[in-house]
């Protein structure tokens, strides 16, 4: 369902350019201008001694970046890695990392003002980095929330 | 049992006869020494009698002489006295003459021996005195004679007289007792002779008894043979009928049979020629045989150039799944092409997006890009799922070969022992064909054997016809027989015992 910039809903607000993915079975989206590239999963190496969220590191252009298996945020089941595993690496500030992704769908736009907040079913590490859910059950991630997140920058150390 | 019973009788019979026989000898014997006996008594008594008298002579002529003597004493007359001597002397020489004899009769018998020498002696004394008074008397004394006589001659007389008086008596004693001892002899040969006759008339009644008795069971015997005779020869009479009846169905049986061997020799004649025939239709099996050999071994060569074709088929497969598989690692290879071409175009759209509205020219560029790896990527899809169609299809072909190769073994396998089969078959029809000449030849010889049997069947019915003839004449002889034994019951019914 790649719409581009087209968007089927009659616009009640502010915009907001995304990349949206999916977290078997969810479909989650995340602000667009973090995103600074999307690119297969190779060359991926694991680290001992690491929080069980950090699945490994990647050598992307000379640079070494983690890799966040957000799953283990939100207690979803996991399925593994594969080769059809995407790496979706996003980048605030100097904090910069890949997300584990099961397929990246495209880019979109989604209106700020329809989201509804998150259901307060929703537990876990991961609750707080939740902005909304679209009326077609698309998951907006807080991205600058999870870059921020102590946890992470601890471990970027 | 019978046997030993039959031989005690003859042996109780002999001994019975001989004991009859020995009591009658002995019975002669006893009587015989017994008249013996009285008749050696009798003959003693008549001796000792004679003696007796003359002894009683003797006395009597002593007694004359002394009266003699007497008168010769008392007599002048010399004429008178010579007389009377010679007179004396006669009488004398006769009383010698009786005492001879007694001596003679009396010798064995010490006391009549006694006495008589007693008597011998005193008569010596007598004579010797009397010759003194003799010339006495010769003398003519008288009176001196006289008293001789009274003094010397008496007493001896007396005595004379006396011991033969005594001797006399013995004799009559022993007479007497001779006379009672043949009384007693008598009355023994008669006991003896009553006895016996007793003795042997018992035996002789009781062998007659026991005889009557043994001939009363062997008259039964007799009598129950005689019955069993009867029944046995009934018995006989109807065997006979049957064996006639026998011998009548046997010749019958014998005309049959020789038909019926007839009817064989036809069989035989028809088993000859229908082995002849299956002899010319096993020949034509066995070439069918051949050919069916022959064919069998072309289809084993079929089959095995099938096999090489099947091989063929399965290295064709093998490389063909080969080149599928290369097809694949293409179409995959294409497939991840697609996939990063799709990432670059999302990437593109990323920085066209950020690149505001400069960006919405290259935006679109970055969306056709997408959907035209979109496009390749489902097109792999369909390439990956013709390919895993042509695997199943490729597989299934390996299977299917693998299948006709061990099918075409089989046929292989199958048509060898169908070889061998017709092999075997051939040689039964060849074995067919060696029985059939054999049974071609024992259907011949059957033939001739048939003939042979004919005759033989004619001289059996001849045999038999004599049989049934001969049968009839036993038949009769059985009838006499039945007769005989029926008269032989009737007399005995007549006599019964």
């Amino acid at each position: 369902m790649i719409s581009g910039f087209k968007t089927k809903h009659q616009p009640t607000g502010e915009l907001q350019f995304v990349v949206e993915f999916i977290l078997a079975p969810e479909k989650y989206a995340i602000d667009g201008s973090l995103v600074s590239e999307v690119l297969p999963l190779n060359n991926l190496t694991i680290i001992p001694g690491v929080p069980s969220f950090i699945t490994g590191i990647m050598n992307i252009r000379g640079k070494i970046t983690s890799i966040v298996n957000l799953k283990r945020f939100f207690n979803l089941k996991e399925k593994g890695l594969t080769a059809l595993s995407k790496i979706l690496v996003i980048k605030h500030q100097l904090m910069e990392f890949g997300i584990v992704t099961d397929e990246i769908i495209g880019i979109n736009q989604l209106d700020i003002g329809s989201l509804s907040p998150p259901p307060v079913t929703l537990q876990g590490e991961g609750a707080g980095y939740i902005l909304g859910v679209t009326p077609e059950g698309t998951i907006l991630l807080d991205a600058v929330a999870i870059l921020s997140d102590n946890a992470l920058i601890i471990n970027q150390k | 049992m019978k046997k030993s019973i039959r031989i005690n009788t003859r042996n109780k019979l002999m001994i019975g006869f001989g004991l009859i026989l020995l009591a009658i000898i002995i019975t002669e014997v006893a009587i015989f020494i017994g008249i013996l006996g009285i008749k050696k008594s009798q003959e003693n008594m008549v001796l000792e009698l004679q003696t007796t008298a003359q002894l009683t002579q003797v006395r009597s002529d002593e007694n004359r002489i002394r009266a003699m003597m007497l008168e010769m004493i008392l007599t002048k007359d010399r004429v008178k006295q010579e007389s009377i001597q010679s007179e004396i002397k006669k009488r004398m020489d006769e009383v010698n003459h009786f005492m001879k004899n007694i001596r003679l009769v009396i010798e064995g018998y010490p006391e009549e021996q006694a006495k008589f020498d007693t008597i011998a002696g005193l008569m010596e004394t007598y004579r010797e005195n009397r010759i003194l008074q003799l010339d006495i008397i010769s003398q003519g004394k008288v009176e001196e004679a006289l008293e001789f006589t009274k003094a010397k001659q008496n007493p001896v007389y007396e005595k004379i007289r006396q011991n033969i008086l005594d001797l006399e008596s013995v004799f009559q004693k022993k007479n007497e007792k001779i006379i009672a001892q043949n009384g007693s002899r008598v009355v023994f040969v008669l006991t003896l002779l009553i006895g016996m006759g007793i003795l042997i008339l018992a035996v002789a009644l009781f062998f007659i008894l026991k005889m009557l008795t043994l001939l009363k069971k062997i008259f039964t015997e007799i009598k129950s043979g005689i019955y069993i005779l009867g029944t046995s020869a009934a018995e006989i009479l109807t065997t006979v009928n049957e064996v006639s009846t026998g011998a009548t169905e046997t010749a019958t049986a014998v005309s049959e049979t020789t038909t019926t061997i007839e009817e064989i020799r036809q069989t035989a004649l028809i088993a000859a020629q229908r082995a002849q025939s299956v002899l010319e239709s096993s020949q034509r099996a066995s070439e069918a045989a051949e050919n069916g050999k022959e064919s069998v071994e072309r289809t084993i060569e079929g089959m095995e150039r099938i096999n090489q074709q099947m091989n063929m088929i399965a290295e064709s497969v093998v490389k063909l799944a080969g080149q599928n598989r290369s097809i694949g690692e293409i179409t995959a290879s294409v497939n991840d092409i697609a996939d990063q071409t799709n990432l670059l175009a999302v990437n593109a759209a990323i920085e066209a997006a950020k690149a505001g509205e400069l960006g919405r020219g290259f935006t679109v560029v970055a969306q056709e890009i997408r959907s035209l790896a979109e496009q390749s990527k489902q097109a792999t899809g369909q390439v990956r799922e013709i390919l895993a169609e042509i695997q199943k299809a490729v597989n299934l072909a390996v299977m299917a070969t693998e299948q006709g190769t061990k099918a075409v073994e089989q046929g292989s396998n199958l048509a060898s022992r169908s070889g061998e089969m017709i092999g075997i078959l051939s040689e039964s029809v060849n074995e067919a064909v060696q029985s059939v000449i054999q049974i071609s030849a024992s259907s011949q010889q059957q033939m001739a054997g048939m003939d042979q049997i004919a005759p033989a069947m004619g001289n059996i019915k001849q045999a038999s016809e004599q049989n049934v003839v001969g049968t009839q004449q036993t038949l009769k002889a059985a009838q006499n027989l039945n007769e005989l034994g029926q008269n032989l019951r009737k007399i005995l019914e007549k006599y019964h015992v």
